[in-house]
């Protein structure tokens, strides 16, 4: 472990290197660039044994490392706004083929109007592809979730989508404990299946009506599932570095409170202050971060929310992270605040304001700052 | 915790200005949170360094809007400084001036820090040199920082 002052992207491409990929396709894209750009510096001076593949769109980096995943090695790519979009296509083919492709997520508002800043409209529209969906709430968090990752992954066969706040993560320089090694938590990669042409075997035929939908099936269970895994590798890994981890969820003063902030991503630090603040002025407030969005924790966050006020806030517009809060929790107030689109700063204080819940509605849909 | 915000313009490295104060901070034993806030992602618009200091590693995430300290860039910028003391170029220290005749071209942002330094004794001297020196990895540019950066604090006299 080294305790350094590093920026977002360097923390995560470090633990990039660290998780050994043998070959990593990018394009650049805002505000995800700064961490291919140190892989591919890592990989020139010969810091990683990999293939830096510099590809011509989105399409083709997530296309090349799922060939390459295929050919049975470990694969990395990033990507943001319109280049996860453009992907969409074969994030679909790769959960579906049930690689465990690590990709990270610098999450960005989609367009139009076109705008370069954080919000989460990317990945969340994402939610239905079939991935693994984690959120990073700091800079420590976004590189212990690489390893992470790259572990439920493989244990799954899923692929897994680590999300960092574009510019708020990536961009930001803070103190961070980097692992020096990650031995006694992640060996090598051995792959369950592989593309070798001496043992020729094919990946990804047609599947006709009589069997498709029962392959369909498996991949939701496994998905459904790997909430376990999430759990269990969180764990291992809060021993091992000995930094506890969120895993699904995390209950932050929880016990007690009566008004809750249920949000995912950097957001949840602002809110930390803010739950510390108004507990030393008595209200008995908390928060439920939600660590993983797919698979959808819903048996956790039904426990933890019964019967409270609540407020989620999400930074999309779709409300998607309410409608699920809702759907998971029959017997709770719960007020959707959508904010923080397009990099809007959502600050100390406008969480403050959000957990007027008191003369709220349940079912209020609202906007803020 | 002390806020700092560095406004420059794109280009002119207050971005890179924020992080070496930062590690200088760092490297003092006490903990340090830099980021940016890019108006557009060009050179010539208003770019925003900002460097929060505490002893804990506990920060918020969120713009600066309440700065302590404004470094500014250039005269055509005062005007978005929110800190309640000013350090400025040409007015505290000439930094282009100083920037041109060390590194050869107008990216004083060590200067700027050398000012910073000297009138509020924000960190010492010593751990800027350090901070500059991992900054960059060509030994040639670090060099031209820190003589600019020594200059800002030398020519800076209140």
């Amino acid at each position: 472990m080294m305790k350094q002052l590093i920026e977002g992207s360097h923390a995560v491409a470090e633990m990039v290197r660290l998780c050994g990929p043998k070959v990593i396709a990018a394009f650049p894209i805002t505000p995800q660039t700064h961490i291919v750009e140190k892989l591919a510096e890592i990989v020139a001076q010969k810091k990683l044994d990999a293939q830096f593949i510099n590809v011509e769109s989105e399409f083709s980096a997530i296309s090349v490392i799922l060939g390459a995943q295929a050919a049975g090695v470990r694969t990395f790519t990033a990507t943001a706004s319109q280049g996860l979009a453009l992907m969409h296509e074969v994030l679909h083919a790769t959960s579906g083929l049930r690689m465990p492709l690590v990709m990270v997520v610098a999450n960005r508002a989609l367009s139009a109007p076109i705008n370069i800043w954080g919000d989460q409209s990317d990945s969340v529209a994402q939610r239905d592809t079939g991935w693994i969906q984690l959120y990073a709430e700091s800079i420590q968090e976004a590189a212990d979730l690489i390893p992470q990752a790259y572990k439920i992954a493989e244990k799954a066969q899923l692929p897994v989508m680590v999300c960092m706040d574009g510019y708020y993560l990536t961009h930001t320089k803070e103190v961070a404990d980097i692992p020096t090694s990650l031995k006694g938590f992640l060996g090598n990669y051995k792959p369950k299946i592989v593309l070798d042409p001496k043992k020729p075997i094919t990946i990804g035929p047609l599947a006709n009506p009589d069997y498709f939908q029962e392959i369909k099936k498996e991949q939701d269970k496994a998905l459904r599932d790997s909430d376990k895994i999430v759990s269990k590798v969180a764990k291992e890994y809060s021993t091992k570095f000995k930094r506890k981890q969120t895993g699904l969820v995390e209950g932050y003063k929880l016990k007690d409170a009566e008004y809750v902030f249920v949000s995912m991503g950097s957001i949840i630090t602002n809110a930390k202050l803010v739950v510390d603040q108004l507990r030393k002025e008595g209200d008995k407030v908390g928060i439920l971060k939600i660590g993983c969005f797919r698979p959808f924790p819903a048996k956790e966050i039904k426990k933890a929310l019964s019967g409270k006020q609540v407020a989620v806030f999400e930074k999309e517009s779709y409300r998607a992270l309410y409608s699920e809060v809702k759907a998971s929790v029959p017997d709770a107030k719960i007020v959707s605040y959508v904010g923080g689109l397009g990099g809007r700063d959502i600050t100390v204080n406008h969480v403050r304001t959000m957990f007027n819940l008191e003369k709220k509605k349940d079912g209020d849909e609202l906007w803020v700052a | 915790m002390q806020e700092i915000e560095i406004l420059g313009r794109g280009g002119q490295g207050a971005v890179t200005t924020a992080y070496i104060l930062a590690e200088a901070i760092f490297l003092e034993g006490k903990f340090s949170q830099a980021f940016p806030f890019f108006g557009v992602e060009r050179q010539g618009s208003p770019v925003f360094g900002y460097v929060r200091i505490s002893d804990k590693n506990s920060f918020p995430i969120q713009h600066v809007y309440k700065p302590e300290i404004s470094v500014v860039f250039e005269k055509s910028l005062i005007k978005l400084a929110k800190g309640k003391r000013l350090i400025s170029s040409p007015k505290t220290v000439d930094a282009q001036k100083i920037a041109i005749e060390t590194i050869g071209k107008p990216v004083f942002g060590t200067v700027l820090l050398g000012a910073l330094v000297k009138s509020t004794k924000v960190c010492k001297p010593k751990s800027v040199e350090k901070a500059i020196k991992k900054m960059f990895d060509c030994k040639e540019t670090a060099d031209k920082n820190i003589k600019a950066f020594r200059r800002g604090y030398d020519e800076t006299t209140n």
